[in-house]
């Protein structure tokens, strides 16, 4: 994992999408994640078509 | 980083404690870098690999020389591997006060550092302006630490601190004309896309540039922040090399396309409009040489330099200029004044009657005006009237300000009749009373000695070359 990063979001998914479309789709699974989540209220945890995220470590970054 | 005093004894600098492989130590004017075992280890392999040869060759990294631990004091905080000697920046400054030329200048310089360190397999690992200082104009990188091995696959972890720190306030003032320096002295870790979003007007969002960084880049961290499993997964993805030289391209393509704004300011046309024939110039540059030729100084401030006519004068005859001034388009003026000492002239952005205060945690990590100080000489003219007229600065706050501040001062004394003062008088209703020209030589004498005196021609202003008592 990472010794340093930037903890903002916006900075890296930016880097993603200009990957090409393997990122615009990550982006667009995260964003629906994200999404479909709210409503629900459930807590962020693993994500829908099996993207990964693994650990429940929410201390993060 | 700051200088310390004249002193032999080995201090740390007090904003040198973010850096896990060592840390900063002034000994005299010498500027020391100790370094642990994990920071030798990685200055070693920086350097094995060419990358260092290659950024001191450039001039992208301020003049770095190995010692040997033995060669200089002992600390106590950690063992020491290995320290370096960097050469001593003439005067710190901060993003917050350069003009908009030189955080552009920054701005290319640390993307062109980005290029070559990857040439290199090195990144460099943070964003952040602290890292940058001015010789003259010229910027240099002042931080061996913040280059590292770049691991492949991994994405850019300084984009978004770059995007804050240096993108977002060029794009604050470019397109929307705002300047940035308030804004980050208040801000010192930059400026959010959020923010800029907010204020850029909508055909300045809609280039693709503004709208990838600053647009979609605030939308994305609001839709995403707080959410740190999908940074997680965003970032095992493999970011190509290829993809980050396009990145880097492509902020190299757009900050040089940002220009300031046009425009004049209240005083950006100050040289034109001062009401000086060539004769009073003339003899008023003559005076300002002669006294600076008599004291020779190392460092000259000069005080609300406008445009830097004066600051050309004093290059000639001292070692180092800081030309300060209030009003941002005149300093940017500076920058584009056409002389041969840019490695000598610094030109700041900086409000005399609300200078850069301490700053950082503790107070501590960027230094004050003050604290930077005192300069060997100061220009102070066609400068106290507007800091007593419009500011309601007393002349004796002024003028013992200036006397801890410079041991020695070109003053210019500007009665209220004259057209410049009655400009500033113009936005008072009071008349102030206590401005007269016996009680303006009272407060000189009280905190300097008279060297020389001239009244100009063709004008009721009167100069003064004063010496600190």
């Amino acid at each position: 994992m990472f010794l340093y990063i930037d903890a903002t979001a916006g900075g890296v998914m930016i880097q993603v999408l200009l990957g090409g479309v393997a990122g615009v789709s990550l982006v667009g699974r995260l964003i629906w994640g994200r999404i479909i989540r709210r409503p629900s209220g459930r807590d962020e945890g693993d994500l829908e078509d099996g993207v990964s995220v693994a650990s429940e470590d929410e201390s993060g970054i | 980083m700051d200088a310390a005093s004249g002193s032999s004894t080995l201090t740390r600098d007090q904003g040198s404690f973010r850096d896990p492989g060592g840390a900063i130590y002034h000994l005299g004017n010498r500027v020391l870098r100790y370094l642990n075992r994990q920071g030798a280890s990685d200055f070693n392999d920086l350097k094995e690999s060419g990358l260092l040869e290659s950024l001191l060759h450039r001039g992208s990294l301020v003049p770095t020389r190995e010692l040997s631990v033995s060669e200089v004091p002992p600390v106590t905080d950690f063992e020491p591997a290995l320290v370096l000697e960097h050469d001593r920046v003439p005067f710190v400054s901060y993003a917050y006060e350069w003009p908009f030329e030189l955080l552009r200048s920054a701005a290319l310089q640390y993307l062109d550092t980005m290029r070559v360190s990857l040439n290199f397999g090195f990144i460099l690992k943070d964003a952040t302006t602290f890292n940058t200082q001015f010789f003259g104009t010229r910027p240099s990188m002042i931080d061996v630490g913040s280059f590292e091995r770049r691991v492949e696959g991994r994405p850019w972890a300084g984009y978004a601190q770059f995007c804050r720190m240096f993108l977002n306030p060029l794009l604050l003032q470019s397109k929307a004309g705002i300047p940035y320096q308030r804004w980050l002295r208040s801000s010192i870790d930059g400026i959010t896309p959020a923010e800029v979003a907010q204020v850029l007007p909508l055909r300045r969002k809609l280039s693709r540039p503004v709208l990838t960084h600053v647009v979609l880049q605030a939308w994305l961290g609001r839709k995403l922040e707080g959410t740190p499993q999908a940074i997680k997964a965003a970032s095992n993805e493999d970011f190509d090399i290829r993809t980050l030289r396009r990145l880097i391209d492509q902020l190299e393509h757009l900050i040089e396309g940002l220009a300031r704004p046009g425009g004049a300011s209240a005083w950006s046309d100050y040289e034109a409009d001062c009401h000086y024939d060539a004769r009073t110039i003339s003899r008023k540059e003559r005076f300002v040489d002669a006294a600076l030729a008599d004291w020779e100084p190392g460092t000259v401030w000069d005080l609300g330099a406008n445009s830097g006519r004066y600051s050309v004068i004093a290059a000639r005859r001292s070692d180092y200029v800081i030309a300060m001034d209030g009003d941002e388009i005149a300093v940017g003026a500076v920058t584009q004044r056409d002389h041969s000492f840019s490695d000598r002239i610094l030109p700041l952005v900086m409000d005399l009657g609300n200078p850069s205060p301490d700053q950082g945690w503790g107070e501590a990590e960027r230094s004050g005006l003050s604290a930077r100080g005192p300069a060997d000489a100061a220009l102070a003219l066609a400068l106290i009237h507007h800091l007593s007229i419009a500011g309601h600065v007393p002349f004796g706050n002024v003028i013992e300000w200036l006397a801890r501040h410079a041991r020695h001062a070109v003053v210019e004394f500007v009665p209220l009749n004259d057209p410049m003062a009655q400009r500033l008088l113009a936005a008072r209703f009071d008349d102030p009373s206590e401005y007269s020209l016996s009680a303006f030589e009272q407060a000189l004498h009280s905190h300097f000695t008279v060297d020389d005196k001239e009244a100009l021609p063709n004008t009721e202003r009167i100069l003064y070359a004063v010496s600190a008592r």
